[in-house]
């Protein structure tokens, strides 16, 4: 390999690290030859390389982050706003769509109570007039052993009458 | 780089900020002296991450988990500190320019004198990259400063690996010229 070679490869791969271990080794024999090559690779060292990792890292500005939230939250509001809308519209379609057990125990216990009330209003009609009836006709027939008019109920205004 | 989960960023490209948040905590940090490196000034490099940020929740729907998340970053941060220096015709008012340095284009090692130390000089490294043009400048900032390999470059830059070889040795061969340069002109005082 000649200077030429050996000098760009002293600039790029064998500087970084990038170069094999069979190159290097090449590299170093020509190296511990040529004077001129080895200045090189010293300069490049020093120059080129060595005051980059020296180089100091600057801190991040303590209000980047406020400035970059800043910008992007007028694009976050609508993926919040189509977030929201969703499940609440889903929640109620589902309210509205699919039955709940809890409230149809509940709708079918409420209608058996009131199916029995009725019944048990109906049952004690049934009985009031009956007995009513019964009062009737033992008021009839009462009144027909005094000999008195089946009708009358003996009111003032009856009198007056008839 | 601390470790980010697939599942973080998944959440974050749904528009989880604190997801997103995480990110940026694990990841600023680098972009950042990036954008610094390129643009050599804070506060354009405070803008140039504060686009990259925006820029990255904007698309992270759109990443692909075949490139690592790293890679992608340095891709959007070096593109974008392009965009924003050619915007902004910040690299037509370099101080040092990298044609003034290319002029000498004998890198004639031979005649650079080798000191035992090179003189403590904090802006030394700004003056330097500021002889490279943008391109060979990120080269170095992600091999030199970042410590990327020439393969992670390639992938980072969406360049050819023998493009960032010969990017970085035309770049180190401008350094080793401005130096030769700043040296005679301190001899000549």
């Amino acid at each position: 390999m000649n200077c030429q070679r050996i000098q760009e490869l002293l600039l790029t791969d064998y500087a970084d690290g990038e170069a094999s271990a069979a190159l290097q080794e090449e590299i170093r024999g020509h190296l511990a030859s040529c004077p001129a090559c080895r200045d090189l690779e010293a300069a490049s060292r020093r120059l080129t390389i060595q005051p980059f990792e020296q180089a100091r890292r600057a801190d991040v500005p303590a209000g980047l982050w406020a400035k970059i939230k800043t910008e992007i939250e007028p694009q976050i509001e609508p993926r919040q706003e189509r977030s929201i809308e969703m499940p609440l519209l889903e929640k109620i379609r589902r309210l509205v769509v699919t039955p709940r057990p809890a409230f149809a125990f509940s709708t079918v216990a409420v209608l058996l109570v009131m199916a029995l009330a009725a019944t048990q209003l109906h049952k004690q009609n049934d009985i009031r007039l009956a007995r009513l009836a019964l009062d009737d006709q033992a008021n009839y027939l009462a009144a027909r052993n005094r000999q008195e008019a089946p009708d009358s109920f003996g009111t003032d205004i009856e009198r007056y009458f008839l | 780089m601390l470790e980010i989960t697939a599942q973080t960023i998944q959440r974050a490209a749904q528009g989880d900020v604190a997801a997103f948040e995480d990110i940026y905590r694990k990841t600023s940090g680098f972009v950042y002296n990036v954008a610094w490196r390129m643009a050599r000034n804070r506060e354009d490099a405070e803008e140039i991450a504060q686009n990259v940020f925006v820029s990255v929740y904007r698309k992270l729907a759109d990443f692909r988990f075949e490139a690592s998340l790293k890679t992608w970053l340095y891709r959007i941060t070096v593109n974008l500190a392009l965009n924003y220096l050619k915007k902004t015709g910040r690299e037509r008012d370099r101080t040092v320019s990298y044609d003034d340095a290319v002029a000498y284009p004998d890198a004639g090692i031979e005649n650079i004198p080798a000191p035992m130390q090179e003189p403590a000089d904090p802006q030394r490294v700004e003056r330097m990259l500021g002889a490279l043009n943008p391109d060979q400048r990120a080269c170095i900032v992600l091999r030199s400063i970042e410590g990327l390999s020439y393969q992670e470059i390639a992938r980072a830059l969406n360049i050819n690996i023998n493009t960032v070889r010969s990017r970085i040795k035309r770049a180190r061969e401008t350094l080793l010229a401005l130096r030769k340069k700043e040296l005679a002109q301190e001899v000549s005082l």
